[in-house]
């Protein structure tokens, strides 16, 4: 017998369990109306794991993105998520300034995503060419790639719902340390794409 | 030589399509990451509120949107298999919408999202509900216009030929999506 809409939701509940410490305001959401885009977006999150792109290089890259598209939940709960994985404050807060953090592998990580972005993927040869040259080759542009396509997905869903973001991420020390710069962001709402991200 | 994840991933291709699509091998000698998520994602997504069709239709408009061939001829494959006709797939290639709600509502969801990067208000909300595009199913685009964003741009810079398979198919077509003359960066960024 085929899964019944309120089991497939209870199995997303399980698989959330397995994966977070607790069932995020995203999949709450996510799962509510459709549990098949709440487990897309668990499954593919744990698969992005395998990758070759280190923790905290994944997470520089989806702060990058996160803060590009204005997502008010994924550019904090990521600010979370990288310092967990070892970003400095500096490095969470340049990125979501618009700036470019210091250590030169993180920076061209940043640049090929915000590159990527700004030419919906259509890179000239040298400019692969130069970001090869930099350490930055086909399989990070490849992982870069992925992580731009999820979080597309998981920031247009918090910018409809509007998610709040999660009271335990919003209170933990190190987001508070941080909020007078990843606080200050101007909702961009009500149908008007912005013009600019700051 | 492919990556280990690679070779587990390009196994798994051959048993859920038959065959390990032209895009995976091309990664394959660098990560096994993007093939497992496609996967995962073409798995639960399977079990959503979007039907074949519906999800076709969407995905054949991305692929005109983002400018990939490569997608735009197994999406018309896809498409084909799930009942679109021939010329519902040339329309929608060509930018056209489909002639009736609810596929042209959820298309047109698609196209509005993709255009104000997800910054739907209230009303236009409203007005998408009650052509047939519930929260559910515009969650679910939101899923595919990810996965073709992904796609897309990867497919840009690997610039990956048509599977042999699927050849026939693309004689077919009037259209293909094409690379454009004036590719220009969008800076939104100092960085």
């Amino acid at each position: 017998m085929p899964e019944s809409f309120a089991e497939h939701q209870e199995r997303v509940r399980e698989m959330a369990r397995e994966k977070y410490p607790f069932i995020p305001n995203q999949i709450r959401v996510l799962n509510k109306h459709s549990p098949a885009a709440a487990e897309t977006y668990i499954a593919t999150m744990n698969a992005i794991e395998d990758g070759q792109l280190e923790p905290h290089e994944r997470e520089a890259v989806i702060l990058a993105i996160s803060r590009y598209n204005d997502c008010h939940y994924c550019a904090r709960t990521h600010a979370f998520l990288g310092s967990e994985a070892g970003l400095s404050k500096e490095a969470i807060e340049a990125i979501h300034r618009g700036g470019l953090p210091d250590e030169p592998r993180l920076r061209a990580l940043v640049q090929a995503t915000r590159l990527l972005l700004d030419k919906r993927g259509w890179l000239e040869r040298e400019e692969v060419d130069e970001l090869t040259h930099r350490s930055i080759g086909r399989t990070e542009l490849y992982e870069i790639n992925v992580l731009i396509g999820l979080k597309i997905f998981s920031n247009y869903v918090n910018h409809v719902a509007r998610t709040e973001v999660d009271e335990s991420i919003q209170q933990a020390p190190n987001i508070q340390e941080m909020w007078p710069v990843i606080g200050d962001m101007k909702w961009q709402g009500d149908g008007d794409a912005p013009a600019t991200t700051h | 030589m492919p990556t280990t994840l690679a070779s587990e991933v390009e196994r798994r291709a051959r048993d859920t399509y038959g065959v390990v699509p032209n895009l995976f091998s091309a990664l394959s000698d660098y990560t096994g990451m993007p093939g497992a998520v496609y996967m995962a994602a073409d798995e639960a997504l399977t079990g959503g509120l979007l039907s074949p069709v519906e999800q076709q239709a969407i995905l054949l408009d991305l692929a005109r949107y983002y400018g990939s061939r490569y997608d735009a001829v197994v999406h018309a494959r896809l498409a084909l298999d799930a009942g679109l006709s021939p010329g519902a797939i040339d329309q929608l290639l060509q930018g056209e919408l489909p002639s009736a709600d609810p596929l042209r509502a959820l298309v047109e969801a698609s196209r509005a999202s993709c255009e104000q990067r997800g910054w739907l208000d209230a009303e236009t909300l409203g007005a998408f509900q009650s052509r047939g595009v519930s929260r559910g199913k515009l969650f679910e685009i939101f899923a595919l216009i990810g996965m073709k964003a992904f796609t897309g741009f990867t497919l840009h810079i690997t610039g990956v030929e048509v599977d042999d398979a699927l050849k026939p198919t693309e004689a077919q077509l009037s259209t293909v999506p094409e690379k454009p003359a004036d590719v220009r960066r969008q800076r939104l960024f100092i960085g």
